[in-house]
Order: structure tokens, then sequence, then C-alpha cells
């Protein structure tokens, strides 16, 4: 098994420390990060969404996994930035007013990290008004709002308000999940997308910011 | 009149009660507690459940056809959403979740949701069927994790369940007028106190509940989902409303 390969395994595994040795082991090895990071922890990654959508893996383990990933990029990090790899965008994450409910919103928060995205996170229980104020001051590219219950998903809507009030609609984009969501109330809101899952919702910012 | 109620176990001791007192006959398809965490399961079960029904009625398994089917859920993470009626009518309660079933409306669910924000709700049902934060299920939970993924990686996922456990201040338990057992409450203020959360006590109220057994069903709390219509979440007050089938 050659280093990626072993580096994918052990990431799908959730084996944080092993896969910092191993990304480190691959840089001294001359491996470039680039491929590091796009063959051995965003593959793994893939293969983990996949799993976890066909229901064959459950949230622990996708946790788990998201955790060693971001384990090996805070290796690559330095070497990504020293090769000129930019970041590739800008996201505020939070889950909306009255939700205290954030095991998927952090779930999400480190796929996005994971795909090289700059995530600021404003926690649990955000107004919309705070939402909007945050995009504002880091010059986001998504907004991130994330609620698990039916009382509080009517919230996204008025965040889709507030960034129309503010002026940066268009500037914006507006990505909705969490278990109630569905692709309908997104469009019933006017947001901007729906993700049904953490590794859908990194591919569908990537592509937002793209 | 008879009734086929498909309910989530949660409300065992509740249903049972007053479909025992009920006028009509009433039966009763248990499914899970905890469905609402996988609300496509939750839809997949209940349709599964009609499906059987349906067979069962078509082999003569069942003597008797119901004149209505009953849903014990509420929204439920909108697991009930897509449901399909067939050529007997399906009631639903117009609540969030068990949660305003419990207290006796959505209006009381909804005033008490905005003035006790943080409120992590346990009852009977609760205590009797679900994981509930208590240090004896969180360790019984942490010991699962190490067996299965690693005594480094439990630890993350246990901080994990910590972060929703602190982000909440309260713990309320909402009593029934069905069945009181003196633990329950005591049980919930322990899970107050190992979390650090305040303790408050709510009474609960059947009517709902009641309700559900009884056939009076208004159309302000109920929806009324008439042959062939499927569920559907309206997003507003009305929580739900019955479009017809295509």
């Amino acid at each position: 098994m050659g280093i990626l390969e072993e580096i994918s395994s052990l990431m799908q595994q959730g084996r944080a420390p092993k896969v910092k040795e191993l990304v480190q082991q691959a840089i001294d090895e001359g491996v470039s990060p680039k491929e590091i990071l796009e063959k051995g922890l965003l593959g793994a990654m893939s293969i983990i969404g996949d799993k976890f959508k066909k229901n064959e893996i459950f949230v622990p383990e996708v946790l788990i996994a998201a955790r060693a990933m971001n384990a090996g990029v805070s290796i690559l990090k330095p070497y990504l930035v020293e090769a000129g790899v930019e970041s590739k965008g800008t996201a505020v994450i939070g889950t909306v007013k009255g939700d205290l409910h954030d095991i998927g919103k952090n779930l999400v928060k480190m796929m996005l990290e994971g795909k090289g995205l700059n995530v600021i996170d404003l926690g649990v229980d955000v107004p919309a008004e705070d939402f909007v104020k945050a995009a504002q001051e880091n010059n986001a590219d998504i907004i991130c709002c994330s609620a698990l219950l039916t009382t509080t998903m009517g919230e996204m809507k008025n965040v889709v308000a507030a960034a129309a009030a503010a002026g940066i609609r268009d500037k914006v984009k507006i990505m909705v999940g969490g278990a109630p969501i569905t692709q309908s109330f997104c469009d019933s809101i006017g947001a901007d997308c729906y993700s049904p899952d953490a590794a859908s919702a990194a591919d569908a910012a990537l592509a937002l910011c793209s | 009149m008879r009734i086929h109620i498909i309910a989530c176990r949660v409300f065992t001791r509740e249903l049972c009660f007053y479909a025992s007192r009920s006028p009509h006959i009433v039966d009763i398809t248990w499914l899970p507690q905890g469905l609402h965490d996988t609300p496509v399961q939750l839809q997949k079960m209940i349709s599964d459940s009609l499906d059987q029904l349906y067979i069962q009625m078509e082999k003569k398994m069942v003597k008797h056809k119901p004149d209505v089917i009953v849903l014990g859920y509420g929204l439920c993470s909108n697991g009930i959403v897509g449901i399909t009626s067939r050529d007997i009518p399906i009631v639903v309660p117009r609540t969030d979740d068990c949660i305003a079933l419990f207290l006796g409306s959505q209006k009381r669910y909804l005033e008490l949701f905005k003035d006790c924000g943080g409120t992590y709700w346990l009852n009977n049902g609760w205590i009797e069927t679900a994981f509930i934060p208590s240090r004896e299920m969180l360790n019984s939970r942490y010991e699962e994790y190490i067996e299965l993924y690693g005594e480094e990686n439990a630890e993350f996922l246990a901080e994990q369940d910590q972060c929703w456990i602190r982000n909440y201040n309260a713990c309320g338990y909402i009593s029934s007028p069905a069945y009181h057992c003196p633990e329950y409450p005591e049980l919930a203020r322990r899970v107050a106190d190992e979390n650090g959360w305040n303790y408050r006590e709510f009474e609960g109220d059947n009517r709902m509940l009641r309700m559900m057994v009884s056939g009076l069903w208004n159309d302000e709390e109920f929806c009324i989902c008439p042959p062939f219509h499927r569920i559907e979440a309206t997003c507003d007050d009305k929580k739900i409303r019955a479009v017809p089938c295509e």
C-alpha cells in the first residue's frame, strides 16, 4: 500500500494521531501537499460521505473521520500556504436563533475547513442579524444555517430576509441544513442551497465559492 | 368507529390508558422511539406500517377495516411529510412534536418554548423509552465509544455529546395525568443536577392524546387528510396540510 492509500485508510478509521504522523512522513518523502490533501484526505472523506449516504456508517464514524482529516490538514496547512494554495472562500456558520444543537454544524464546519474554506463559527442560537453582520465583516461568500427543530427552522427565512435588508443578498449565498430541512423548504424561503449531509454540504459550498 | 393508530412508543402508557376507555375500538401499531433523529427513516417506517395494515386487510388477517387511521406523531423533524392516505382518511395532530402533545397543545408548547429557551424536556415516556443525558447513560455510551472507536476517539465523541448538553440550561419534567411514578421526577432532577441545569416541573395535559382516540378532531388542532391525499408541511402555524395525490 502506498503512503497516500495508507493515509486514506487510516483517516477513514478515524485514527487522527496516525494520520498526522503519516502526512508529515509523506511530506518528508517529497509527496506534494496538494496531492496529499486531494488524494489522501479529501479522497477518504468522499468515501466516508458515500458510506454515510448509504447508511453503512453513522454520525460518530463521520465525526472521527472528519477529525482525522482536520488533523492531517493542520500539518499540511503551512505547506499549502507556502505553495501558494489560497483559501477557497469564506463561510460564516451557526445554528439559528432558538436552536442549541450543534453536532451537525460542527461536523459541517470541519468538512468545510477540510475543503480549504475559511470558516467563521458563530456558535449556537444565532440571531439572523448576527449572521448578516458576520458575513459583512468577513466578506463571506456563504452563510450556513443549521436547525434541528421544526420549531426553529422558520428562523432561516429571517436570515434570508436580513441578508436582503442589509443589501448583501447578491453577494452572499445562503446554505441551509439540519434534520427537518428539505429542498422544498429551501426553495420556499428563497435560500440558495440545501444539503442533506455534511459531505454534500462541503462539496456544495466549494461549488458556490467557485 | 374503528380507529387504527400508528404511534411512537413514547406514548405507550397514555395511549393504552385512553384507548382502553375510548367509546371507539382502538388498535395501535407501535414504532420505536427516537425516529425523529432520522426523519427519512421515520417516514419509511410509517409508510411500511400502512403497507402492512393494508396487506393484513387484503389477506383478511384484520377482520374489520378501520374507519380512520391516526398518526401518533407531530411533525417530528418532518418525518410525517410525504405520508399518503389510500381509501382510509388519516388524522394527524398539528404539533411540532410529542412535547406539545404531552403539554396539551401546540399553543402552550410554543409559549413555553419562547419563555423557557434551553429547556430539555423529560417525562415518563421519554424516561422509559429514550436515551436521556443521565451520567449513567452517558457513561455507558462512552464505554460503547471506547469499544467501537478506541479511547482517544471516545473522548472526542463524548466531548461532542457534551457540546449540546452545555447549550441547554434547564430540565423540564412534564408530569402525566395518566400515570405517576415518583422515581421519574427524581431522576429528571438528578439529570438536571448532573448537567448543571435548573430543574422545573410542568403539569402535563393529555387532552390531545385523549382526542386522538375520541374521534373529536377539530381542524385547528388536527389535520384530517382525506382519502388519496398526501401530507405536506406548511411551515406556518397550521404545521401541516393535505394535498390531493396527482
